[in-house]
């Protein structure tokens, strides 16, 4: 499926770490998003089932 | 107090932001994966450099969206120093990770590709590179301040603050690496056709940057309201 | 004027005595280059390559010792309030103070310099050259210094903050210092390199007094 000859390692590297940063920050800003929902409904639980 | 209104009534930028967030978020997923199937598996080898130029299609628009986010922070880092706009501090911190991130992205991707193509994993007379190296530290020396001071308020100070005065000095040491090393001048020729899948993903990095601000914005605000909130109950139960 | 120069007057005193003045960042800066050799070894050419580099890291790694006592003292009791209350104005008191740092601690750094320079072999007839660099160089690292001085005044341990902070600032400098040393060592065009570090330090000088004073006002709040 991947051949780039010589390069074939650098290229599925690079790409491998972007995936790796990309999805890391989204994980991470869902996960902090989505915990400070759950923080400040458990202490107003007014807009409780709104989206984070 | 203006540097509590903003948390005092989020609502706003709340309602507002909500969409814009997660919408955000999602649609640059969904392009970088356009940009990056384009990138892998349509477009041909190029000409000049092969199949290693393809690792240009994520490092490239990670250089970009570097430079784009700490645009952004100096931005907000002035409307924060003169109108003293709470929202301008929280966008600032909120966007600094992010932009820390791809500029580690695009130093290790550029790393990766340089020692194919050029026989070196790095190199100290490129201006680009060493600027880009310097900006990175100044990332991180702007998340510490955020970290290490005793109150959100001054840390929001002393961390715009910190955001202007590497924003002038950027330009300085570029000019300075170039100046002392005018070593190779890299020029990255490939067709257009070869390169759009970099433009693709460029706009999804675009994309995805304000998404996640967003979303780290929100987190930032909903925290700090419940803290406040928290902070109040104790105040009023005791 | 004469409530600035008072300020300075007092800020002279203060650096000379207080924590033993110089005697700590000559020092480090006597030590660090002193134990160059064993690192990159003692023969003459390697010490040709390195020794100047070396040198220059080292003089910007003293100048940020006394930072963190810049401005701390006075913050904490008061002084900097009362400061602030003068009417001098706070860039004219961070001006104040980085220079009177500057010339109690960064003026012996300079003089000092040139022994440093003849032990790393580095030849004698520069030595003029060497203190020129130094001077102007620890002026800049000193000044840009306070910047990071000021936005960590107030914290328990700042100094790493005041490092991470501060040496982004300080590469400019390194870059023209350092060519500029090599250049004295090699004969070769010195006159460039010792243009480009003077406007890094007057740079430094102009701009740092604002950035420092906006931390400072914060840091009093």
């Amino acid at each position: 499926m991947f051949d780039y000859g010589r390069y074939t390692p650098y290229v599925l590297t690079s790409y491998g770490i972007a995936a790796a940063v990309i999805i890391g920050l989204i994980v991470w800003s869902v996960v902090r998003v989505t915990s400070a929902k759950k923080k400040l409904d458990a202490i107003e639980p007014a807009n409780k089932d709104a989206a984070p | 107090m203006a540097v509590m209104s903003i948390f005092a009534n989020p609502h706003r930028f709340m309602a507002v932001s909500k969409w814009f967030a997660w919408g955000f978020t999602a649609l640059g997923s969904v392009v970088i994966l356009i940009g990056v199937y384009f990138g892998l598996f349509v477009v041909p080898p190029d000409a000049v450099q092969g199949d290693s130029a393809r690792i240009m299609f994520v490092h490239v628009p990670a250089m970009w969206l570097c430079l784009l986010a700490y645009a952004f922070m100096v931005g907000a880092s002035l409307i924060s120093i003169v109108w003293r706009h709470a929202l301008a501090d929280v966008a600032a911190k909120s966007a600094a990770p992010i932009g820390a991130g791809v500029t580690a992205l695009g130093l290790i991707t550029g790393s990766i590709w340089g020692y194919p193509t050029w026989g070196t994993w790095w190199e100290w007379g490129d201006a680009r590179l060493v600027s880009v190296l310097v900006l990175f530290f100044i990332y991180l020396g702007y998340m510490a301040i955020w970290q290490a001071m005793e109150t959100p308020q001054k840390a929001a100070r002393a961390a715009a603050i910190l955001c202007l005065a590497g924003a002038v000095n950027l330009p300085i040491i570029h000019f300075s690496v170039e100046w002392f090393a005018t070593l190779h001048q890299v020029s990255m020729k490939a067709s257009n056709e070869f390169k759009y899948p970099m433009y693709v993903v460029a706009l999804g990095y675009l994309a995805l940057f304000g998404g996640l601000t967003l979303l780290n914005m929100r987190a930032e605000i909903m925290n700090t309201r419940a803290e406040m909130l928290a902070q109040r109950r104790q105040a009023t139960a005791g | 004027m004469s409530g600035s120069f008072s300020v300075f007057a007092r800020e002279l005193k203060l650096a000379w005595s207080g924590g033993g003045g110089a005697a700590l960042p000559v020092g480090f800066f006597a030590a660090a280059s002193s134990i160059t050799p064993f690192a990159v070894g003692n023969g003459v050419e390697n010490l040709k390559v390195a020794g100047p580099g070396v040198m220059w890291i080292a003089l910007a790694l003293a100048s940020l010792l006394p930072m963190e006592r810049l401005f701390q003292a006075d913050l904490e009791d008061g002084t900097l309030d009362a400061y602030a209350g003068s009417g001098i104005g706070m860039e004219g008191i961070a001006l104040a103070k980085t220079l009177a740092h500057w010339i109690a601690t960064g003026i012996p750094l300079a003089i000092i310099a040139p022994v440093l320079w003849i032990m790393l072999q580095g030849p004698p007839e520069a030595s003029w050259f060497v203190i020129v660099f130094s001077l102007i160089g620890s002026a800049a690292f000193f000044f840009f210094g306070s910047i990071g001085a000021a936005l960590a005044a107030g914290m328990r341990r700042g100094g790493l903050l005041i490092a991470l902070v501060t040496l982004p600032l300080y590469v400019p400098t390194m870059i023209f210092g350092a060519a500029g040393l090599y250049a004295a060592a090699s004969g070769g065009e010195w006159a460039a390199p010792l243009m480009l570090t003077a406007a890094a330090a007057l740079f430094g000088i102009a701009t740092s007094s604002f950035a420092a004073a906006m931390a400072l006002r914060t840091a009093i709040d």
